[in-house]
C-alpha cells in the first residue's frame, strides 16, 4: 500500500526534484550573445511558415474553406468581432472565471497539499480518496457542476478551480513529502525547533515543486474553462467556439481556439516570469539572472 | 600534550549501533569507548562503511545508540542541538538562502535578533574568506566555497564542539589541501573541540592531536594514535612518513583482515 501511495503521487507529478515545465525552453546559451532580431526571426520561422502554407493551400483549393477556413478569413472574422466588442466581452468573462478559479484552487490545494505531505496520518487518511478522485477528468464533472451551480459563472469557476487544484495538490504533496532530509538535519543541528521546521525548511524547499504545480494547474484549468463555457455558460471563449459552430462560422471557431491559445500562452508566461522572480535560487532555472 | 586528567568534553561509553533492515539486523558499530578532551582535535580514521559516521551522528544526536551513551560535558546527548555544530560532507546549505542568510540562520532561529545575527555572519564570512559573496546563492559557489559557508554557518552559532563528517571528502585534492590549511589556521585561533571523520590518512596526520583508527564493519576502535609533531606539519617530513606508513597499515589491515603482529603505535586496543 505504501508503495502504491508513492507511485501514484509520483505518477501524477512529472516534477521530480527539478520542476519540469513540460515543453523545455530552448537553451539560450546555444544562441550565444547574439540575441535580438536574429533570434526572434528563428522563433518566428515556424508559426509564420505554417500560416503561409495554410493560406497557400487554401488559395490553391486544396483545403475546403468550410472545413478549414484560411488565415485571411479567420483574420477578417477576428476583426469583425473585435471591432463590435463581442470578442472583448467573451475574453473578459473567461479571464474573470480563470483568475477566480485559479485563486480559489491555490488557496485550497496548497494548504491541503502541505497538510497531506507533512502528516503521515493525513496521507493515509486521504490516500484512497485522492486516488479515486484524481483520475476523474475535468470534463466528467460538468454535469454535476451544472446541477450544483446552474448555468453561468459559478459552474465555470468551479471547473476551473477543480482543474487547477489537482496538479497543485499532487505537486505540493510531493514537494513537501520529499524534502531532502539533510536540510532538516542541518536545521535541527543549528537549533531549529520542531515547529519551525515546516515554515523555515519544508515550505521553502518544496516551493519549486509547488510552483510547478501552480503552472501545470493553470494549464490544466483551460480545459475546464472551455468545456464549462461550451455547455454551462452563455459567454466566454468556450461559448464563442461552440456558438460559432452552431452558426456555421468555422472562421470564428478558429478565432476562438486561437484566443484560448493566446490566453494560455500569456498566462503561462506570466507564471514562468513569476517563478523566475521568486525562485532565483533554484538550480533548475536559468543562470542568466 | 593533552592533559589526560582533564574531564572529557565528549565521552562515548559503550556506544553501539545496530540497524534493522528487512528483518535483518546489521551491526554498524560495536561497543565503542572514546573520550575527547576540551580543545582537542580528534580525527576518526577508517575505511568506508566502518561506522565512523555512525559514531559521529550519535554524538550529533541525529541517531540514537542501540546501547551505551554519549555525553557532552557529562550531560547525556538526547537529540540534535546547536551546542554541537555539524559540518556535512554534502554541505547541506539551504539553497533558497544567500550565503549571508545561511550563516545568519543559526543565530536568527535561536532568537538572537537580526542585528546580532548579521554581526556574527559578517565576522565568520570574513574569517573563511568569502567577503564579497554574501549575496550569492549556494548554487553559484564552487564546492570549496560551499564548504567554507558550511563552516562559517556552524561557527556563527558559537558551538561548544564542532563535528565534521568528511567535510572535504567531495572536494578535489588541491581545494582539499587549501581548506585543510585554512581550517587548521582558524582552529589554532580558537581551539574548539573538534571531532573530525575522515578516510584520508594524510588529512588525519595534518590536522589531528589524536587519530582514532576504526575497523571495517562491524565498526570498532582498533587503535588510538597521538600525533605529537608541532603544527603546521610537513607531510613530507620523515616522522610524518613513518606515521603515515603505520596508520596506512593499520587501516589496510582492517580492510584486508588483520594479520599478525600488533602495531608499534597501538596504545589502546578495544
Amino acid at each position: 500500500m505504501a508503495v502504491a501511495v508513492q507511485e501514484a503521487v509520483r505518477d501524477g507529478a512529472p516534477s521530480a526534484a527539478p520542476p519540469a515545465d513540460g515543453v523545455p525552453a530552448p537553451s539560450r546559451r546555444r544562441w550565444g550573445p547574439r540575441r535580438g532580431l536574429e533570434t526572434l526571426l528563428v522563433y518566428l520561422v515556424m508559426p509564420v511558415g505554417l500560416l503561409a502554407l495554410w493560406q497557400i493551400a487554401s488559395d490553391l483549393g486544396w483545403i475546403s474553406a468550410y472545413l478549414l477556413p484560411p488565415p485571411s478569413r479567420a483574420a477578417t472574422g477576428f476583426w469583425e468581432i473585435a471591432t463590435d466588442g463581442t470578442l472583448w466581452l467573451h475574453v473578459k468573462a473567461s479571464l474573470f472565471r480563470s483568475i477566480a478559479g485559479f485563486l480559489i484552487a491555490t488557496s485550497i490545494a496548497v494548504p491541503l497539499g502541505v497538510l497531506v505531505g507533512w502528516s503521515p496520518l493525513f496521507r493515509r487518511l486521504s490516500h484512497i480518496t485522492l486516488l479515486l478522485l484524481i483520475p476523474i477528468p475535468i470534463t466528467a464533472w460538468i454535469s454535476i457542476a451544472i446541477v450544483w451551480f446552474g448555468i453561468g459563472d459559478a459552474s465555470a469557476v468551479f471547473l476551473v478551480a477543480l482543474g487547477a487544484a489537482v496538479p497543485i495538490l499532487i505537486n505540493t504533496i510531493h514537494g513537501v513529502e520529499w524534502v531532502e532530509p539533510i536540510y532538516i538535519e542541518a536545521a535541527r543541528m543549528l537549533g531549529t525547533g520542531p515547529r519551525q521546521i515546516l515554515w523555515r525548511i519544508v515550505l521553502p524547499a518544496a516551493l519549486p515543486n509547488i510552483f510547478t504545480g501552480l503552472r501545470l494547474g493553470l494549464r490544466n484549468s483551460w480545459a475546464g474553462l472551455v468545456v464549462a463555457e461550451m455547455i454551462g455558460a452563455k459567454s466566454g471563449v468556450g461559448y464563442l467556439i461552440w456558438d460559432a459552430r452552431l452558426m456555421m462560422r468555422s472562421d470564428l471557431v478558429i478565432v476562438g481556439m486561437m484566443m484560448v491559445g493566446v490566453l494560455g500562452l500569456v498566462s503561462d508566461q506570466t507564471m514562468s516570469w513569476l517563478g523566475h522572480r521568486l525562485l532565483r535560487w533554484h538550480e533548475g532555472l536559468s543562470r542568466n539572472d | 600534550m593533552i592533559d589526560r586528567a582533564a574531564p572529557a568534553k565528549i565521552r562515548a561509553k559503550g556506544v553501539a549501533k545496530t540497524f534493522s533492515s528487512e528483518g535483518r539486523d546489521v551491526v554498524a558499530l560495536q561497543p565503542v569507548d572514546l573520550a575527547v578532551a576540551e580543545g582537542e582535535f580528534v580525527c576518526i580514521l577508517g575505511p568506508s562503511g566502518c561506522g565512523k559516521s555512525t559514531l559521529l551522528r550519535i554524538v550529533a544526536g541525529l541517531i540514537a545508540p542501540s546501547a551505551g551513551s554519549a555525553t557532552l560535558d557529562g550531560r547525556p546527548i538526547t537529540g540534535p542541538g546547536p551546542e554541537r555544530g555539524l559540518v556535512f560532507q554534502e554541505y547541506a546549505l539551504f539553497p533558497w538562502l544567500t550565503v549571508m542568510q545561511n550563516v545568519m540562520y543559526g543565530p536568527l532561529v535561536r532568537g538572537l535578533g537580526r542585528r546580532e545575527a548579521e554581526r556574527r555572519a559578517k565576522t565568520q564570512i570574513a574569517r573563511v574568506g568569502l567577503e564579497g559573496f554574501e549575496q550569492h546563492f549556494p548554487r553559484q559557489l564552487s564546492g570549496g566555497m560551499k564548504q567554507r559557508v558550511g563552516i562559517a554557518r556552524v561557527w556563527a552559532n558559537q558551538p561548544d564542539v564542532m563535528l565534521m563528517d568528511e567535510p572535504f571528502g567531495a572536494l578535489d585534492a588541491i581545494t582539499r589541501n587549501i581548506l585543510q590549511r585554512d581550517l587548521l589556521k582558524l582552529w589554532l585561533e580558537e581551539r574548539h573541540t573538534v571531532l573530525f571523520v575522515t578516510h584520508s590518512v594524510d588529512e588525519a596526520i595534518f590536522l589531528a592531536d589524536r587519530v582514532v583508527v576504526m575497523s571495517a564493519r562491524p565498526g570498532r576502535i582498533t587503535a588510538i594514535v597521538p600525533v605529537e609533531a608541532p603544527r603546521p606539519r610537513d607531510l613530507l617530513a620523515p616522522e610524518s612518513i613513518t606515521l603515515k606508513a603505520e596508520l596506512t597499515r593499520l587501516v589496510e589491515d582492517q580492510v584486508m583482515g588483520a594479520r599478525g603482529e600488533p602495531s608499534r603505535l597501538r596504545e589502546y586496543v578495544n
